[in-house]
């Protein structure tokens, strides 16, 4: 009975994540799939003109880049007009300097840390006035909570550390000094916003307009952005709708050829290829479906790419309940764990290279990865067993008994509703617990973010869920793993990951940072403490006579190069 | 009648106050609207977290935020949304797009409904009664994604034969615009057809079955025996005597149903993209906006009052039998 519920679970599992840039699984016709350099594929000459339709899946209420509440969609529309320092490639390893918007950036000094940017001669923003250290200022005085208590920032990170930031040559160097050194350096002002539009949001000088000008003034509730440092500029903003957007006139950089680019709202996945086939959009990046894939692989016209993003699926333990305090229990539910075999049974169905994740913190396109799970995701129960029983554990009548004789309690694992991936996985992990006698209660939650911070008994033992990768992964681990930070949801605590941590923010040498954060996975391991199952593949599917359109995994996501998007003949 | 109407709507006002009470207090239970936001990453400061808890006013108690809610209302204060958004600002232009799709929709549906109806009251047991029948059945049993999706491709393939796009599979109207007049309209009827023919097919054939019934029923009355026994003209028999008494229930099955579609034609606004008061509720929903919640189910509620009162208004016009007072 348990198989044919995991058979018919499997059989509708029809949201499916996979990885890599390798061909779909199940022999799919991949005629229209489109392969190469991550970075360069679909590179062509386009012609002058026409209108280019990209799908935003979630509508748009804030515009500032840098505000606390935003999604993805606002930073997707940023790409385009906003400038930030640096972009993360397609290949998810380069950071690669904006040289439009700088001459250079670079790290001058270590103690003090000291940076240098020195800005485009050319860069102005689309009202002519030049992008200076103004600009720089302005995004560190509402970052740094010291200076702007009420600012909502997405972010303070590093800008807390800023002692000064001067300009010289008339603006167009920027220097910046650290009171402490900061290793992801390059994440700082990403994107810039325009100081002289600041002042008429209210930007007064004073932490009163600071917060005013950047959490409503840059909002813009009821308008749009009027400016623009980017190859294009607003035209429109219809909330719900879409955002229309024409090449800016003052832009200093490659020519843009087409004559708009429209950011169409489409909440609903499964009516964008339909969409797409009528021509009413002409890109879309959809969280890829087998049952969507098989659609789009079945459409004239269309191409697709299909490739590794910086998105994990994992199993947070939650260390804040009784059930799952015991390292040995969790090191041997994650033992017993068959990746491999999960993965076939779900991601394989879209991708037949997808590979499990053997790292919490890199993936396998970066240069810091490495395999520190050891025994974890293995699948061998047998291990895991004797795991349990070295330390005391004992199956009694399929039960499985802690070594002061009480039973383990049933543990609930949730997932996200409607997640039919993450459903399979659950299930899976539920059967395999049961081989050590441990039962698993999955259910469903609305809010991911309502379920790992719902603090009153945190209501999961166990979380199948997605996380959102970044290329500055001491900052962003740090908040993961440090005692106590912000995203530890599953309420670890460990002073030697504190401290490697901790060394790794500071330190400014890459090799360094690896060390340092390989460190933390393999203390994990030893801790078990989460369980890293596979990245999350980014499609991306376009009508053919598109160049220059390429999937990027990252935050940046596609638009990130929005400005050399065309048409061909 | 203005006393019947002034009378209706003051019984109306405790009902809608103590349903909006109890629903403020189940939305308000259901979940924490800044769940999203703590889970950020990178982590959202703590002030700010703070900062929002006050400004969804999360630190008062429920007594409290539900009083501020209600006495904000007449001032046009809808409450604060998770998203800050301007509820009040949002939600009329939504029951506009909701009320211009369903106005058509229903005009259709009752078009249909009227001609089905009374055709196979008449022609009973014929073959053309069976097929409306069947076809009646067909389309009640079937989803209205999958009739959407299938009326989906069929606009697709016939764009692609025409080699233009003349019907549209989502929003309400091109992006940009088409320029002029005529391409406007025709823009509009594109986008306008598919989700009012959905629509319409869900809500015509309970209607064509409700006017089937009832025109048998009244056929079969003593006073259509009679004034076909006076030799008055069959036709005039059907629509003056017949048709309108059968009108008397369907007026009362269109009135609520109205309500209902008025609140949300959920399905069709979500899989043809219409920013209506469907999808309102939905994303209000997911972000677990609790005023945004709260405003849908307030001005729902102030719908199903409306038509109800509107379907006892009409019982008067159509049965004079009927006295209001």
């Amino acid at each position: 009975m348990k198989g044919r519920k995991i058979s018919a679970v499997l059989a509708v599992a029809a949201v499916v994540t996979a990885c890599s840039t390798g061909t779909p699984g199940g022999g799919a016709d991949t005629g229209n799939l489109v392969t190469g350099d991550p970075n360069t594929v679909n590179t062509g000459t386009a012609k002058q003109g026409g209108t280019i339709t990209y799908v935003l899946e979630r509508n748009i209420v804030n515009w500032n880049p840098l505000g606390a509440d935003i999604g993805v969609a606002t930073q997707l529309v940023a790409d385009v007009y906003d400038p930030a320092p640096f972009v993360t490639l397609p290949d998810l390893k380069t950071v690669e300097l904006n040289k439009d918007l700088l001459v250079s950036a670079e790290q001058t000094g270590t103690a003090p840390q000291t940076l240098v940017y020195k800005i485009n001669p050319k860069a102005v923003w689309n009202d002519g006035t030049p992008i200076t250290a103004a600009d720089f200022d302005y995004v560190r005085r509402a970052s740094d909570p010291k200076l702007c208590p009420k600012c909502e920032a997405a972010s303070t990170m590093g800008y807390d550390h800023i002692t000064s930031l001067v300009g010289t040559d008339d603006g167009r160097t920027v220097t910046v000094t650290l009171s402490e050194p900061f290793g992801d350096w390059k994440s700082l002002f990403g994107p810039i916003l325009p100081a002289h539009v600041a002042r008429k949001l209210g930007d007064d000088g004073t932490p009163e307009g600071l917060a005013t000008s950047f959490n409503d003034g840059f909002r813009y509730k009821d308008s749009f952005p009027d400016w623009s440092g980017g190859p294009f500029m607003f035209k429109s903003w219809e909330t719900n709708q879409a955002a229309t957007l024409v090449p800016n006139p003052k832009w200093w950089g490659k020519p843009v050829t087409v004559d708009s680019l429209v950011f169409r709202v489409i909440t609903d996945t499964s009516q964008e290829v339909p969409a797409l086939q009528n021509n009413e959009v002409q890109i879309i990046n959809p969280d890829p479906q087998v049952d969507l894939l098989r659609n789009v692989q079945a459409l004239g016209g269309v191409k697709y790419q299909l490739v590794q993003g910086l998105r994990k699926q994992m199993i947070l333990p939650n260390l804040n309940n009784p059930a799952m305090r015991d390292p040995v229990l969790r090191k041997a539910l994650f033992t017993a764990m068959d990746v491999g075999q999960t993965i076939g049974k779900t991601v394989g169905q879209l991708t037949s290279d997808a590979r499990p994740l053997r790292n919490r913190i890199y993936v396998p396109q970066q240069p810091g990865y490495k395999d520190n799970l050891g025994t974890l995701g293995t699948g061998d129960v047998a291990k895991a067993t004797s795991i349990l029983t070295d330390a005391g554990y004992k199956i009694d009548a399929g039960r499985l008994i802690d070594p002061r004789g009480t039973p383990v309690p049933p543990l609930t694992m949730r997932y996200i509703q409607n997640n039919q991936i993450l459903q399979t996985v659950c299930q899976l992990f539920a059967d395999t617990a049961k081989k050590l006698g441990v039962t698993v209660d999955v259910q469903t939650t609305d809010s991911v973010g309502a379920t790992v911070t719902h603090q009153a008994g945190k209501d999961f033992d166990l979380f199948a869920m997605g996380w959102i990768g970044q290329t500055f992964l001491a900052s962003q681990y740090s908040q993961a793993f440090m005692t106590k930070a912000g995203l530890n949801f599953g309420g670890y605590s460990s002073p030697v990951v504190d401290d490697l941590l901790t060394k790794a923010l500071r330190a400014t040498d890459e090799t360094q940072v690896a060390g340092f954060l390989n460190g933390v996975d393999a203390q994990l391991t030893e801790d078990a403490y989460i369980l890293p199952l596979y990245q999350v593949p980014d499609l991306l599917v376009y009508k053919a006579n598109l160049v220059n359109v390429r999937a990027n995994g990252t935050y940046f996501g596609p638009p990130y190069n929005g400005g050399e998007w065309g048409i061909t003949g | 009648m203005l006393a019947y109407v002034l009378r209706r709507l003051l019984h109306a006002v405790p009902i809608v106050l103590v349903g909006s009470f109890i629903t403020f207090v189940m939305v308000s239970a259901s979940g924490d609207p800044l769940g999203d936001l703590k889970a950020k990453q990178p982590p959202v400061p703590r002030a700010v977290l703070d900062a929002e808890a006050h400004r969804m006013r999360l630190d008062q108690p429920v007594l409290e935020r539900y009083w501020h809610w209600l006495t904000g209302i007449p001032r046009g204060d809808w409450g604060p949304s998770v998203k800050k958004i301007d509820i009040g600002a949002e939600i009329w232009p939504r029951l506009w797009v909701s009320a211009r799709l369903v106005t058509l929709a229903v005009l259709l549906a009752l078009a249909l409904a009227l001609v089905v109806g009374v055709v196979s009251a008449v022609k009973r047991y014929s073959a053309v009664d069976y097929a409306f029948t069947a076809i009646g059945f067909l389309l009640l049993s079937m989803p209205a994604f999958w009739l959407a999706i299938l009326l989906k491709q069929q606009a697709i393939d016939l764009n692609q034969a025409t080699g233009s796009t003349l019907v549209y599979t989502v929003g309400e109207a091109s992006i940009p615009p088409p320029t002029g007049f005529w391409p406007t309209v025709a823009d509009v009827l594109g986008h306008l057809v598919l989700p009012t023919i959905v629509l319409a097919m869900t809500a015509f054939p309970p209607w064509s079955r409700f006017v089937r019934s009832s025109m048998i029923e009244v056929q079969e009355s003593d006073y259509v025996r009679l004034a076909r026994a006076k030799g008055i003209k069959r036709r005039k028999v059907l629509v003056r005597h017949a048709l309108r008494t059968a009108l008397v229930p369907l007026t009362t099955v269109v009135a609520l149903d109205l309500a209902v579609l008025f609140s949300g034609a959920v399905v069709t606004e979500t899989v043809f993209q219409w920013r209506g008061m469907g999808s309102f509720l939905l994303s209000a929903v997911r972000d677990k906006d609790i005023y945004a919640v709260m405003a849908w189910l307030l001005l729902v509620s102030v719908i199903v009052v409306v038509f109800n009162l509107v379907a006892d208004l009409l019982y008067a016009v159509l049965d004079r039998r009927v006295r209001l007072g």
